[in-house]
């Protein structure tokens, strides 16, 4: 095969890019008939279950020969590429090919197709059908048919212009006043709207090239001239005609800002469209009619009958009308002058639609080309072997055979075949080949020409565009690879669907093959995507069911698939399709379970190879937390479980690449770039979510992926969860929990039984955030009040610590830490026990910890006890300042703070509430209760107290410091000094009462010795406590 | 936990709870009333005390990790076993696998022998009746929830849901890690006979009656390969061992292989 050629022949012959342009011997030789095509009488909608179905052949015999001179007008509809002109081309040759029953003295047979799509292309073909009999019309025609080549593109389009404000100004219809036309017409010849209108692609470019589109210009709708947004106006413009246009002008300037009012307007112009093109002609609606009227008259004449086939109706915009009028005029009666006509006209649904009024009474018959007519397997593969044979086959085969009655059984064969079994098809009774397609490209690709759904990308599922689409395009690359050895084929450029194979895993091993380049690797994906099974299985001389060799023919040789071809039957030990299959489990839960699955696979492919957003990234993101908080086995790893789950069950803990949701990636415990691996580990576990286990088809192959991924990423993955801490021994997040345990207790005056290590550990453990300490003490320390505010006011950051703590050293069944059931108080004591003996070792220094700025996890637990320690500095000195006060004020009294002196004081105050009682002097309860005690016992208490607030004072380590204050010392000795302080003042009063009692009995001598014994008394017992108090000048 | 069959696999005596228990008497060995006072940390009535303290114990006893006498339990290995859990991993492994008559080991064996099969099970009672089924009788559900914490921890495979993904990659790395190069070199090629001879009797819970590689450990041979531990080859003109055939990976087939030292990382 000279590929070259091949190539030449499919550019130049087969396929043409003007597909209808293609020459008649490959139009004929490449035609695929119409096995069932959709009928109806009459003009009307489409009625359904009213129809009939005929092939094509059976539309020719019952309606386009007609030897009993019916009169017929048969409109053939079906949207753009759907193959109304193929058929009305085949019906044509088909009845001048027709020896039998075609007599060219008996019927005359016009064919207007659709060259240029254009109307000047329509008028150059009624001319050079030689049907126009008046020499004025055809100079008129004449002059309009290269008028536009010739004239002024410019002076073209300005004339259009002014053809419609013509128009409007002298139309008498009622749809407007006169005053309004005049109105309207004026905005129109405003020259800042004349502008407007003439600019690129505006309305009169529209018209423009109505008349003289390019000829590659594939028409794709009906002529609208105006459309509403032509008057959607500039801020610019409307304040230029505010300024200085006419008052008419800016009336209809006031109107346009009402959209019904614009929607009227622009259904109006339009309506002047033909008028304006036959203006543009310098012909008239009714010169028009004449042309095709003297034809049937003359035909008439001649004997003979007409039959008119009409490619593309739309391209007679401007005369449509009037055609349509002729051709629907019966013969005889009135119109006795007039041939028969047989009419086979082409026109778009949208065209039927828009126009029907012109049709529904007229037209005899209706031929539907849609679906029905041409999307079956069977029609594209005719199709496509078709087109194959005509670019394989020598081209003076198929002239020859053209020329010869192109006799469908004489179709001939190319003959070609590859070296190796390949897709036939059977066309006339002739073995046609389909390389390089076969049976299941043909059909999957030509569903993959659009999205399913309501999506715009790709193309409308027409022959036309699978001829273009997938064929060509496909073809060309084919021969690029054959002709130069440079191989895109298959070709992706217009598979308008994801690649990604069935079997999901060939899938991802293909993408891991590095010995083939990533396009080799993309080729071989669609290969076995759309030639193939979807998977890359070897088996007998083939791969996913596409022949070895075929991968050779297309310089993928490297690529031999995934099978066990090479293991002996006997050693062959299972293999990856055991289990469950995944397709089926979930096509056995439900539809919707599965479309989610498939939406899900998509969404990934699409990330991965389109760099999309991830739709569905929320759910990935969950799988994939609870994939790693079960499959890592972190009490292995040395990490709390607790831990584990509290650091996962933060949704930010998986950050994805192209992630729909905004989460920082900093932050994240696990980041999944766009890469293959994470692509096949979110496959991974969106297949197990759904399949519900990991036997699903690859299962075993996603498993390896997944548990390998785990493995290399383990140490990262826990780094990140443990924020970097070593769990192990003496771990620091245990011991800032034990600190915080402590420092609470010593503010809340929780006594901590030193030298038990167990006792300790106990008591740490124990939940204090119900203990409250009284917020005033004895000192007046405002600093510790303050903390102990702080610690009421820090309530749930204590609770988070004590959480943490004890949540930490439990153990746990599985990683459901949240499963109270299983909330067992099992501890890992011996970690604990080691982090208090090492504290009691240590005397309890605690140390600020080194945050590093962080804050969060367990941070916070090192957060909090920094905060505490904050507060000690404050507390303590404070305390120390008080100390010393009371330690004084005792001095003051006592001198030497000894157990003798503080006997001897306590004697004296014995005596001297002997003395007043014995003179009946009153003594409060209070004062008698607190001086009421043992005073050796009192005595040996105060010293004790006294020592402590010393050794408190004297103590260097801040948190020791704290718990020597922590049971509020001072407050005993405090109230012993304030006791004496008020026996001093009751002595002082008392001496000042008697001494001026004497001096009020002076007089009296009977009771003069009485008086005297007892102030005898009081001032022995009052020198006796003056002798033991420090004077103030003492220090 | 790890006796003979019958044997009773209870969730509760978790390897994280007898290994707390272990370390507990590391200093001194203790009474139970010691243990039970350092294990709940606090006074709790008998009444309160669940299976799993008891059946920690026990399991420990059964490791042969700990010992009871006159009323006093203590360690009965250096405290260098069970000074992290990778170390405490590798000896309660060796000791369990050392029973081949003990129901965990029975359990074991069948599970990674039946390599996807375990797949069609859904839950942990499903497997319990195809392991009674294979002749594993008076297995239950509670048995199997106990025995994947073990199964998980001595590295037969990765937990996630209720299934349990066969893949000996710890299991085969503590090995070689500790025993390798007692019998081989490291980064030198070995028949992969001769590996595997070897490596079958270190793990014998993985031994096919049929001779063939199952799942578990072929998978982790692959993730070994992956991790970059070991290299598998397939020299021409040499016996190959078949890895259990997974087309999409490039091993399949095994003539030698090199154990690299970072095994031992």
């Amino acid at each position: 095969m000279n590929w070259l050629s091949a190539s030449t022949t499919m550019e130049q012959r087969a396929i043409k890019t003007d597909v209808i342009a293609s020459e008649d011997a490959y139009f004929m030789a490449t035609h695929v008939p119409f096995a069932n095509l959709e009928i109806q009488r009459g003009g009307s909608q489409l009625i359904t279950g009213g129809s009939l179905h005929w092939n094509e052949e059976e539309v020719y015999q019952r309606l386009i020969y007609n030897p009993d001179n019916i009169h017929r007008m048969i409109i053939v509809r079906g949207n753009n590429g759907t193959g109304k002109s193929h058929l009305i081309r085949w019906l044509r040759a088909r009845y001048e090919n027709d020896k039998d029953q075609y007599d060219p003295s008996q019927e005359k047979i016009i064919f207007l197709r659709r060259l240029s799509n254009t109307i000047r292309g329509a008028i150059k073909q009624i001319l050079d059908e030689d049907i126009v009999f008046d020499p004025d019309m055809r100079a008129k025609l004449e002059k309009f048919a290269s008028s536009s080549h010739d004239m002024d593109a410019e002076k073209f389009k300005l004339n259009i212009y002014h053809q419609f404000i013509v128009a409007l100004s002298s139309a008498t219809d009622k749809t407007y006043s006169k005053g309004v036309r005049r109105d309207i017409a004026a905005f129109l010849s405003d020259p800042r709207i004349e502008q407007h209108m003439l600019r690129t692609g505006g309305p009169v470019d529209r018209c423009f090239n109505t008349i003289t589109a390019p000829s590659d210009q594939v028409f794709n709708g009906e002529s609208t001239t105006f459309t509403e947004e032509d008057f959607k106006l500039s801020r610019d413009i409307k304040r230029a005609i505010k300024n200085s246009g006419s008052d008419e002008a800016e009336n209809i300037l006031g109107e346009i800002s009402d959209d019904e009012y614009v929607s009227k307007l622009v259904k109006y112009l339009n309506s002047f469209t033909p008028k304006v093109i036959q203006g543009c002609a310098d012909i008239s609606s009714e010169s028009t009619k004449e042309v095709f009227l003297q034809l049937r008259r003359e035909l008439k004449k001649q004997g003979k009958n007409l039959t008119i086939f009409i490619e593309d109706f739309t391209a007679f915009t401007g005369l449509d009308a009037e055609l349509i009028t002729v051709l629907a005029a019966e013969h005889g009666g009135e119109n006795s002058d007039l041939c028969r006509v047989t009419s086979v006209i082409g026109i778009t649904d949208r065209y039927y639609s828009l126009f029907r009024g012109n049709f529904t009474d007229r037209v005899q018959y209706q031929v539907f080309v849609n679906a029905g007519s041409y999307g079956s397997p069977e029609f594209l593969t005719e199709m496509t072997a078709r087109y194959l044979n005509a670019i394989y086959c020598d081209p003076k085969k198929i002239e020859e055979w053209f020329d010869n009655g192109a006799q469908a059984k004489e179709l001939p064969c190319s003959g070609y075949r590859p070296e190796f079994p390949w897709d036939t098809t059977i066309v006339e009774g002739k073995e046609f080949t389909l390389y390089p397609f076969n049976r299941q490209s043909i059909l999957s690709l030509y569903e993959a020409l659009s999205e399913d759904g309501n999506s715009t990308r790709g193309y409308e599922k027409t022959p036309r565009m699978f001829l273009l689409y997938v064929i060509k395009e496909q073809m060309s690359r084919f021969f690029d690879g054959k002709s130069f050895n440079q191989w895109n084929f298959p070709s992706e450029d217009c598979i308008f669907c994801p690649i990604f194979l069935k079997n999901a895993g060939h899938d991802s091993a293909i993408d891991g093959m590095n010995h083939l380049s990533e396009a080799d690797r993309r080729r071989v994906k669609i290969l076995l995507q759309f030639w193939g099974n979807g998977t890359a299985s070897v088996d007998t001389d083939t791969i996913g069911a596409i022949h070895t060799k075929y991968f050779a023919d297309i310089a993928l040789s490297k690529f031999t698939g995934f099978g066990g071809s090479s293991i002996p039957d006997h050693e062959s030990q299972g293999s990856s399709s055991g289990g469950n299959e995944g397709e089926e489990i979930v096509s056995e839960a439900d539809k919707k379970r599965k479309k989610n699955l498939q939406d899900r696979i998509s969404d990934i492919n699409e990330w991965f190879t389109s760099g999309t957003t991830l739709n569905y990234s929320a759910d990935y993101r969950k799988w994939m937390r609870d994939f790693l908080q079960e499959s890592i086995n972190w009490p292995s790893d040395g990490i709390p479980a607790y831990i584990a789950s509290q650091r996962l069950n933060d949704p930010s803990a998986v950050y994805i690449e192209g992630q729909k949701e905004t989460t920082i990636k900093e932050k994240a415990i696990v980041v999944l770039e766009r890469t293959k691996e994470s692509k096949d580990i979110l496959a991974a576990i969106v297949y197990r979510y759904y399949a519900k286990s990991w036997g699903f088809k690859s299962g075993v192959y996603f498993q390896l992926r997944t548990i390998s991924w785990l493995e290399k990423n383990k140490s990262r993955i826990v780094s990140a969860v443990t924020q970097g801490i070593n769990y192990g021994s003496q771990n620091m997040v245990l011991k800032w929990c034990v600190a915080v345990e402590y420092l609470q207790a010593a503010f809340l005056g929780i006594s901590i039984p030193h030298g038990d290590n167990l006792a300790i550990a106990q008591k740490l453990l124990t939940d204090k955030s119900s203990t409250t300490n009284k917020t005033s003490r004895a000192s007046k320390n405002q600093a510790w009040e303050g903390a102990i505010r702080y610690l009421s006011a820090q309530a749930a950051s204590y609770v988070d610590c004590h959480e943490t703590f004890q949540e930490s050293l439990r153990t746990f069944m599985g990683t459901d830490v949240s499963d109270k059931q299983r909330k067992i108080g099992f501890f890992r004591s011996r970690e604990l026990l080691d982090v208090v003996s090492t504290y009691e070792q240590q005397g309890w220094h605690l140390a600020p910890a080194d945050t590093g700025k962080q804050d969060t996890g367990v941070y916070k637990v090192a957060t909090y006890m920094n905060n505490l320690l904050g507060k000690i500095q404050a507390a303590t000195s404070q305390e120390d300042a008080i100390a010393l006060s009371v330690i004084a004020r005792l001095k003051n009294h006592l001198g030497e703070v000894t157990e003798d002196n503080i006997a001897k004081l306590l004697t004296s105050v014995s005596l001297m509430f002997n003395a007043f009682s014995a003179n009946h002097r009153p003594v409060s309860g209070a004062l008698l209760s607190a001086f009421n005690t043992d005073a050796q016992t009192t005595a040996k208490k105060v010293v004790d107290d006294y020592n402590a607030l010393l050794k408190a004072i004297n103590e260097t380590d801040a948190v020791t410091k704290l718990t020597l204050y922590a049971s509020d010392p001072i407050a005993s000795l405090l109230k012993f000094v304030e006791n004496l302080d008020s026996i001093d003042k009751l002595a002082t009063a008392t001496t000042a009462n008697i001494q001026e009692e004497m001096t009020m009995l002076s007089g009296g001598k009977d009771i003069k010795n009485i008086k005297q014994c007892g102030i005898d008394t009081l001032k022995r017992a009052h020198d006796e406590i003056k002798k033991l108090e420090v004077p103030n000048n003492a220090n | 936990m790890f006796k003979d069959h019958y044997d009773q696999m209870r969730p509760g005596p978790t390897p994280e709870r007898v290994l707390a228990i272990c370390r507990l008497l590391i200093a001194n060995p203790l009474t139970e009333e010691e243990i039970k006072d350092r294990i709940y940390l606090t006074k709790t009535p008998a009444t309160k005390i669940g299976e799993e303290f008891r059946s920690s114990i026990n399991a420990a006893m059964e490791l042969g990790l700990i010992s009871l006498k006159d009323n006093v339990y203590a360690l009965s290995v250096a405290p260098s076993h069970i000074a992290t859990v990778e170390a405490f991993r590798r000896i309660a492994a060796s000791r369990a696998f050392a029973n081949k008559k003990s129901t965990f080991f029975r359990v074991c064996q069948w599970y990674i022998g039946s390599n996807e099969s375990v797949f069609y099970y859904l839950n942990w009672e499903d497997k319990a009746a195809a392991a009674v089924k294979s002749g594993i009788d008076k297995t239950d559900n509670n048995d199997m929830l106990g025995w994947r914490f073990w199964a998980s921890f001595l590295g037969l495979g990765y937990i996630h849901g209720t299934e349990l993904i066969p893949n000996m990659y710890v299991r085969v790395r503590d090995v070689l890690a500790t025993d390798f190069s007692k019998k081989f070199d490291f980064d030198e090629e070995i028949p992969a006979d001769q590996f595997f001879d070897w490596l079958l009797a270190k793990i014998p819970e993985a031994k096919m009656a049929d001779g063939s590689i199952n799942l578990a450990l072929s998978s982790a041979i692959r993730t070994l390969r992956d991790m970059g531990e070991l290299a598998p080859l397939s020299l021409m003109d040499a016996v190959p061992m078949y890895l259990y055939h997974l087309p999409e990976d490039p091993t399949n087939k095994i003539s030698h292989i090199v154990v690299k030292k970072e095994v031992c990382r």
